[in-house]
C-alpha cells in the first residue's frame, strides 16, 4: 500500500497510469464542482467561486497537458535513455491523484477572504491542501525520473526548471481562458 | 549449493583473472591469465535479467509482465546493465 501511494511508478506506467490518472482527475473535477475548489495551474489548489461543470474538466486538462509537453521536451533534452511520450503522459496524470483528497479538504468550512469560517477547519484545510501539494510534487518528481531515467543533480535541476515553467505556462493559459469564457477562479 | 563465481578480489577489490583451467575427465590443466567474460562479471541479478531478456525475445513488455514492474522501470534496469557492460568492455 505504501509503495502504491508513494512509489507507484515502479509498477504502474504507460496506458494504465494514464487511465488511473484521468479517472482521478475527473473525480477531483466533479468534487471541485460541488465545493468550488480550483486546480487552475500545474501546482495551484484553492477555493473560490463556482463555475459551469465543463470548466472544471477543462481546468484539469489545462493543468496537465502543458505539463506533459514541457516535461517530455525536458526529458528529451536531459536524458540519454529512450523516452516514450505515453510514460510521461501516464505517470504525470497519475501523479495528480492527490488532487482528489485535496478537493475533499475543500469541503471543510474554511474562512474565505471577507467571509466567516471555522478557524480550526481553516488550519486543518490549509495543512491538508499543503500536504496534498507536497505529495503531488513528490509523485511528479518520481514520474519524471522513472519515465526519463534520470537521477542526481541533473534530475533535480531539470525537474525544478520544468516545474516552474509548467506552472507559469499553465497559469497563463488558465487566466487567458478565464477571461475568454468569463470564469471565476 | 551452487557456488558463486567470484570476480572481485576480497583482499584489494581488484578484478580477478582466471589462472588455471582444468579438464575434469583427464586432469589436463591449462595455465595462463584469462579475463572473465563480461557477462560473468555482472551481478547474479543482472545475469538473470539478461537471461530472461533473451528468453523473452528481447521484449521489454514481456519482461515487465514477468517482473511485475512498469515498462520504464524495466527499461531503466536494462539501461543500467548496458552502461555497466560498456564500462566493463568498452567498444573498440
Amino acid at each position: 500500500m505504501k509503495q502504491l501511494l508513494f512509489h507507484p511508478f515502479r509498477r504502474i506506467a504507460g496506458y494504465s497510469a494514464l487511465l488511473i490518472g484521468l479517472v482521478f482527475m475527473a473525480a477531483a473535477a466533479l468534487v471541485a464542482y460541488c465545493n468550488g475548489c480550483h486546480f487552475d495551474g500545474a501546482l495551484d489548489i484553492h477555493t473560490g467561486l463556482t463555475n459551469p461543470l465543463w470548466s472544471y474538466f477543462f481546468e484539469a486538462l489545462v493543468a496537465w497537458l502543458p505539463l506533459v509537453l514541457i516535461f517530455f521536451i525536458t526529458a528529451k533534452l536531459f536524458s540519454r535513455s529512450r523516452i516514450r511520450f505515453i510514460d510521461i503522459a501516464g505517470t504525470m496524470a497519475m501523479s495528480r491523484w492527490p488532487m482528489l483528497p485535496a478537493a475533499l479538504f475543500c469541503f471543510l468550512p474554511m474562512p474565505l477572504p471577507g467571509q466567516n469560517g471555522n478557524i480550526a477547519a481553516g488550519i486543518i484545510g490549509v495543512l491538508g491542501l499543503l500536504a496534498c501539494s507536497i505529495w503531488m510534487v513528490a509523485l511528479m518528481y518520481q514520474a519524471y525520473t522513472v519515465s526519463a531515467h534520470l537521477s542526481g543533480k541533473k534530475a533535480i535541476w531539470s525537474f525544478v526548471c520544468a516545474l516552474i515553467l509548467s506552472e507559469f505556462i499553465t497559469k497563463l493559459i488558465a487566466v487567458k481562458l478565464a477571461s475568454v469564457y468569463t470564469l471565476n477562479f | 549449493m551452487l557456488k558463486k563465481l567470484p570476480f572481485i578480489c576480497p583482499g584489494c577489490a581488484a578484478e580477478l583473472q582466471v589462472r588455471q583451467l582444468a579438464c575434469t575427465v583427464c586432469d589436463t590443466a591449462v595455465s595462463g591469465s584469462f579475463s572473465l567474460p563480461v557477462l560473468s562479471r555482472l551481478s547474479e541479478e543482472e545475469q538473470q535479467f539478461v537471461l530472461d531478456f533473451v528468453k523473452n525475445s528481447g521484449s521489454l513488455k514481456l519482461m515487465a509482465e514477468q517482473l511485475k514492474l512498469s515498462y520504464p522501470s524495466v527499461r531503466n534496469l536494462l539501461d543500467d546493465i548496458i552502461t555497466k557492460i560498456n564500462r566493463l568492455a568498452p567498444a573498440p
